[in-house]
């Protein structure tokens, strides 16, 4: 029926729903004995992908396969994968134990197994008690409970933060770190990279429906740039002697700072001392994991950056050189450094479609090779 | 057979199947306390010269018919409450045979409808025995209770494939409701006051009416039988003024009927359940 290699294979993967592409041609791999995180701002088809891979929703095109094998081919898909999804129901007047016993009844494992469910996620007090009293965190737990019933090689969690205080974060991520390292595979989706980084070894980024990032954490972070915030009375005559010292990656804050990236503080100072630009202010800025996350993502909103390159936005356009200000003449500003939508060149709508020619390449035949990843 | 395992804890580990039971039992206590209140009005059967028939029966079946709607409404939200709790996705989980999932819930709908067929016949007929002198023999009663139950699970199936086949409780139920209290109804007088023979048989063939003709037909027959040739009385004519039809059908035949309508139902369900996407 499946190779039991725990391994999710998801392969030009697209799915629409009349006329909005919810997901484009994805592609991935869910390791078993790693923890992956599955990010992508809301709305950019996580949720939508989780359930095709679990064979909720039906794919337009493209396949996503849980051991060699579509999820609805999996014969004991219980025993295979669990899954935590948001918007997974319960009866608000069935008691927690009986809503266990229900699916356990369902897969075929003895009732049993439902104690130890309950015990595992720290449940067992409040079994009998209705669902419809517990809180969002108690949901979360029983949802997981339900999902470990199965006793499965993979465990698949669609924002699984959500609701759960501090303490039950830290109790989930020492649970799934431990769920990894008995060699089994673990998919956790968040739109927050700073909530699963902590927890996650790879992760996997898409926006707006496509892979934008997969790879390890680590390689995400090597991959950082640091640039220079410069404040400055005349930064088009700054930007101009950059761009003559072959310094071609400036940007406008809408503070009316200049980000300058691919030179050293050095250089950016010493151009400006040439210039005769005086500087108020300057500092060395990098990128934390988020800003990279958020640069990644941001095309959702602000009309994109070609993904897969490194550094914070592309060259300014030619005729640069007009009057600084907001939005104004350095061509579009950094997605994620500025204000979100409504910022910059204006865009027909978040889910519009890819603005220009190797924006966002869903190339025929595959995705692009460059993503650092494996 | 886990899903039905699955799909019988689900409906007897919440309180709907019970609190649906309770005015069936109630209502069929008094309706069929009425052969009781018959027979104190024109006096016991030691008063009147012939023996006054036990009324228990016809009384019976018409307490189906008019509950029967309770039997569709039971299987439905058996079976669509997953969609309003939002439970069907761990179903589908949990159970990636969707057909499987289906035919369990056809089967609890099925064995909801039996079970409430089941108590309305039970209450109805302790007060029936209780409350009239006149009692009925054993086949008399027997047979309005099987076929009344047979006609139940019937639409209990149908309750369960319309949730199935339109995949919303509210949705589902708002269209069993509509159909069985008003739009069936008016079809039928209208259907019977077209002016045509054929266009008149139709109202036959839909589903409330083919099941109440179904659960009548015996009971009506008999009592016919009862009344002396010379009056001209027709059984058919009693049958079709109880079940709303010109041209009953025979019991068999009306069952019949419902069950393609159950089998058409079905195919719907399995149909759209097959390929629903569950977001």
């Amino acid at each position: 029926m499946h190779d039991g290699s725990g391994r999710i294979i998801v392969n030009q993967l697209s799915k629409r729903f009349g006329s909005v592409a919810a997901v484009n041609g994805l592609n991935f791999t869910v390791e078993p004995g790693l923890v992956t995180g599955f990010l992508g701002p809301n709305g950019s088809g996580k949720t939508t992908t989780l359930r095709m891979v679990l064979g909720l929703v039906r794919p337009t095109a493209g396949q996503a396969l849980v051991n060699g094998a579509p999820f609805g081919r999996l014969g004991e898909p219980a025993k295979v994968v669990g899954a935590v999804l948001e918007a997974q129901g319960f009866h608000p007047s069935r008691t927690a134990r009986n809503h266990l016993r229900v699916c356990a009844a369902a897969i075929g494992v003895p009732d049993q197994v439902v104690d130890h469910a309950l015990g595992s996620v720290g449940l067992m007090d409040a079994a009998g008690r209705k669902v419809g009293g517990f809180s969002l965190g108690m949901k979360q737990r029983l949802a997981l409970a339900v999902a470990l019933l199965g006793n499965p090689q993979i465990l698949v969690l669609d924002e699984p933060a959500n609701g759960l205080d501090p303490e039950g974060i830290a109790w989930l991520r020492t649970f799934l770190r431990g769920f990894a390292a008995q060699g089994r595979a673990v998919l956790i989706s968040s739109h927050l990279l700073a909530e699963v980084e902590q927890t996650v070894d790879n992760v996997i980024v898409i926006s707006r429906g496509y892979t934008a990032y997969q790879g390890s954490l680590d390689q995400l972070r090597a991959g950082q740039r640091s640039r220079v915030l410069v404040r400055c009375p005349d930064p088009g005559r700054l930007a101009e002697a950059l761009a003559k010292a072959d310094v071609l990656e400036i940007d406008t804050l809408p503070d009316g700072r200049l980000a300058v990236s691919g030179a050293p503080l050095q250089t950016v100072a010493e151009t400006a001392l040439g210039a005769g630009v005086p500087i108020y202010e300057m500092t060395e800025e990098k990128a934390d994991l988020e800003q990279v996350f958020l640069r990644m993502t941001s095309g959702e909103y602000s009309g994109g950056q070609p993904y897969g390159q490194p550094g914070y936005g592309g060259p300014p356009g030619p005729g640069y050189g007009g009057p600084p200000g907001p939005g104004s003449g350095y061509g579009a500003p950094p997605p994620g450094y500025g204000p979100p939508p409504g910022y910059g060149t204006p865009q027909p709508g978040p889910y519009g479609p890819p603005q220009g020619p190797g924006q966002y390449p869903p190339a025929p035949g595959g995705p692009p090779q460059n993503w650092g990843g494996r | 057979m886990n899903a039905v395992r699955s799909e019988l804890r689900k409906t007897f580990t919440t309180k709907m199947w019970w609190a649906l039971l309770i005015p069936i039992a109630l209502v069929s206590m008094g309706i069929n306390a009425f052969g009781g209140l018959f027979e104190s009005f024109v006096g016991s059967a030691a008063d009147v010269p012939f023996a006054l028939p036990s009324l228990l029966p016809i009384s019976l079946s018409l307490t189906f018919t008019q509950l029967v709607v309770f039997a569709a409404v039971i299987g439905l939200v058996a079976a669509a409450g997953e969609f309003r709790h939002r439970t069907i996705t761990t179903t589908y989980l949990v159970n990636t045979n969707r057909g499987a999932v289906l035919t369990a819930k056809l089967l609890m709908g099925g064995i909801l409808g039996a079970l409430y067929g089941l108590t309305l016949a039970v209450t109805g007929s302790m007060v029936g025995l209780v409350a009239q002198e006149a009692k009925p023999e054993f086949g008399e009663l027997l047979a309005p209770v099987l076929v009344g139950t047979a006609v139940f699970a019937l639409w209990g199936v149908i309750g369960a494939g319309v949730g199935m086949a339109i995949g919303n409780q509210v949705g589902a139920l708002l269209v069993v409701l509509i159909y069985l209290l008003v739009v069936e109804g008016i079809a039928t007088l209208a259907l019977r006051n077209a002016g045509s023979e054929t266009v008149s048989t139709i109202p036959s063939y839909l589903p409330g009416n083919a099941g109440d003709v179904a659960v009548v037909s015996e009971p009506a027959r008999s009592l016919v039988a009862l009344v002396p040739d010379e009056a001209g009385a027709d059984p058919d004519e009693l049958v079709g003024l109880l079940g709303g039809v010109t041209n009953p059908a025979s019991t068999v035949g009306s069952l019949l009927v419902l069950a393609a309508w159950a089998a058409v139902v079905v195919g719907l369900a399995a149909f759209f359940s097959a390929r629903r996407d569950i977001t």
